[in-house]
């Protein structure tokens, strides 16, 4: 499974969005997709169980967490970061 | 429900203590409360476990830790995880010396890897872990997460280790880090029900745990939880089927029989000293036909200062960055000066909780409770009104209502006089959240586009906000000062609404309305920073215009 499909994976189960993550796009814009700050922080922590990553205080931000492909760079940056 | 002190007198936290209304208990339940934000939104929730509890025949105590919430002490102590335990303990030694013999913890949040860790000291009968954090370390990430997203930049001279709500020293913040739910952590020996979020069936903790089980514990997985502590205030809602599910367990765990107790109740504590040496005292009371829940500051023996009203934001309480009123509490009482803050309707501690209970955000109940509170016990007195948001707005209309001589509004955004229904804020809210509030983009057209004569004569009709309407209401009786403290994202609003115009206009007329805007903070005032300098702010205002104890005034002009 790509990190684009786990994360989609994730949203559904942790990311209160108001339409499947399945039907948006990489970049449509989370929030407006109806996440809120609680919901990001629950879909990082379980995007960090999926990985067995940490994202650093740096990552900690709306951006990171804005889009499904904002999301997938940041994992895959801190998969090459570790490899 | 009893209101008391209890804990140690040096020390002293504040307890609600729900009954059966025949007095006779089958056992007691001391509530462990969360940490972080869950503990504001978790509060009303944990009241209504309380009153439930109380239905099938327990003792239930609720509390707050020692420098938390109403209790004593400073948050942030180097040794707050041992106030953490010693809060606990104290609270089940106060259910036996009131006569019940078998005692449960139930914690919420991160509240449960505290009573997870005291259950074997306190000899606890049974451990109800409500939605708990399974590990310390991804609660604090957690907490750490949510600062950065919702407040993040706007927090001030930053503080790289905030955290929503929630103020830890370095070695408490180790310690809570190292706090884990295991199977290998539970307490022996003792029936353990844990009861997690259906969401979280996979995580590997929940899978650890669930795995492996030991025999007297068991586990069930709910929904419902991110509707009660995910939600903003104002729509979140109460999962009753879960909360009764853990009352039948611990009905289960306890004899039928009942006996008669006798706790007692204590309405007055010494909680710091002035640098003079005088006691500060603080006193329950209840307060009108509502019951009112009100805590009284002020120095031991003076009753002839100005008294300063303490106010929340939203429908909140006195935890998280509400406990700006407790501090401001104890600063202004060792200044000389007593202070009030209560639980207005449908808030805290006053009236029970209902399911599906309106909010009063910005309602007129509000404005009548406070002053129903001042005609009871501070209708001779000085008065000033200090409060966050929604209590900023009722302190402006108290000012209006009632001559006030100083409001002071932390974080305005609410201008009209015009109150709204009961449950109004809440249906705004929902509306705005699934973005099908009517006429917010007409409302923002009209405010950019109308020509000077025209927003005064609309204005009026309070079609939309123009703080000049609330300002000259609540400057109108002479001697008297209303100050706006400002965060960044509040000066956009206010001078969006023509806000800074309004102030000179009724300046010009001889109003007396400061403006204080904050180069950083954010509207609820999370940052620790913006939070300390509107208190500064507020003590300074105070001194300016309110009379202080004869006692305290005489010996400054000594």
């Amino acid at each position: 499974m790509s990190a684009v499909d786990t994360v989609r994976r994730v949203l559904d189960t942790h990311g209160k969005l108001k339409t499947p993550a399945g039907a948006l796009t990489e970049d449509d814009d989370l929030y407006a997709a109806g996440m809120t700050s609680h919901a990001s922080v629950n879909v990082m922590l379980a995007v960090e169980d999926a990985f067995d990553i940490e994202f650093p205080d740096e990552l900690l931000t709306k951006t990171t967490f804005c889009s499904i492909r904002s999301i997938s760079s940041a994992v895959e940056g801190l998969l090459e970061a570790a490899a | 429900m009893l209101d008391t002190w209890f804990g140690d007198p040096e020390s002293p936290t504040l307890g609600f203590l729900h009954l059966p209304a025949d007095g006779r208990v089958r056992g007691g339940v001391v509530l462990c409360p969360p940490l972080g934000y869950d503990q504001v939104l978790g509060y009303r929730a944990l009241r209504f476990v309380g009153q439930e509890l109380a239905a099938r025949g327990f003792a239930a105590l609720r509390f707050d830790y020692v420098g938390e919430g109403d209790a004593s002490g400073e948050s942030g102590a180097r040794n707050a995880p041992e106030l953490w335990m010693s809060s606990i303990a104290r609270a089940a030694a106060y259910l036996r010396e009131s006569g019940v013999e078998n005692v449960a913890l139930l914690g919420l949040g991160a509240g449960s890897l505290l009573a997870n860790e005291a259950a074997g000291t306190v000899d606890a009968t049974a451990l109800v872990l409500w939605d708990p954090e399974l590990s310390g370390r991804r609660f604090l990430r957690k907490q750490r997460s949510l600062f950065e997203l919702t407040v993040g930049s706007h927090g001030g001279p930053s503080d790289p280790d905030a955290l929503l709500s929630l103020k830890l020293h370095a070695e408490a913040n180790a310690w809570l880090s190292a706090r884990e739910i295991t199977p290998a952590s539970l307490p022996v020996g003792v029936d353990t029900l844990i009861v997690g979020r259906r969401a979280n069936d996979e995580n590997p903790g929940t899978v650890r745990l669930t795995s492996g089980l030991p025999a007297r514990a068991e586990y069930r997985s709910v929904i419902g939880q991110e509707e009660l502590l995910e939600a903003p205030s104002a729509l979140a809602v109460l999962p009753e089927e879960t909360i009764a599910g853990m009352g039948d367990w611990l009905v289960e765990r306890f004899p039928a029989a009942s006996v008669r107790i006798d706790p007692v109740v204590v309405d007055r504590a010494v909680v710091a000293t002035a640098p003079d040496g005088t006691p500060i005292v603080e006193r329950l009371r209840r307060v009108g036909p509502d019951e009112l829940f009100v805590i009284e500051t002020g120095r031991e023996g003076d009753l002839d200062s100005g008294v300063v009203v303490l106010q929340p934001g939203a429908a909140e309480h006195r935890v998280g960055p509400g406990r700006f009123q407790v501090l401001a509490a104890r600063e202004l009482a060792q200044r000389g000066y007593r202070t009030i803050r209560f639980d207005r309707r449908v808030t805290g501690d006053t009236t029970e909780v209902r399911p599906g209970e309106p909010s009063l955000i910005f309602a007129e109940e509000w404005v009548d409770d406070t002053d129903r509170l001042i005609a009871e016990i501070a209708s001779e007195d000085v008065v000033a009104h200090a409060g966050l948001c929604a209590g900023g707005w009722v302190a402006a209309r108290m000012a209006e209502r009632r001559s006030a001589r100083l409001a002071v509004l932390f974080s305005p955004n609410y201008f009209k006089t015009a109150a709204l229904r009961a449950g109004e804020y809440s249906d705004l809210t929902k509306s705005e959240k699934e973005g099908t509030r009517r006429f917010v983009g007409v409302k923002r057209l009209l405010r950019g586009a109308l020509p000077g004569w025209a927003w005064p004569i609309l204005s009026r009709l309070q079609l939309f906000h123009d703080p000049a309407v609330l300002l000259e209401a609540s400057s109108r009786h002479a001697e008297s000062t209303v100050a706006l403290l400002l965060t960044p994202e509040d000066q956009e609003n206010f001078g969006a609404h023509r806000g800074y115009a309004a102030v000179s206009r009724l300046q010009g007329r001889g109003a007396d309305i400061r403006v204080t805007n904050y180069p950083y903070g954010d509207h609820s005032l999370f940052g620790e920073e913006v939070r300390s300098a509107m208190l500064a702010d507020l003590l300074a205002l105070v001194e300016e215009t309110l009379p202080r104890s004869a006692t305290l005034a005489a010996g400054s002009r000594a």
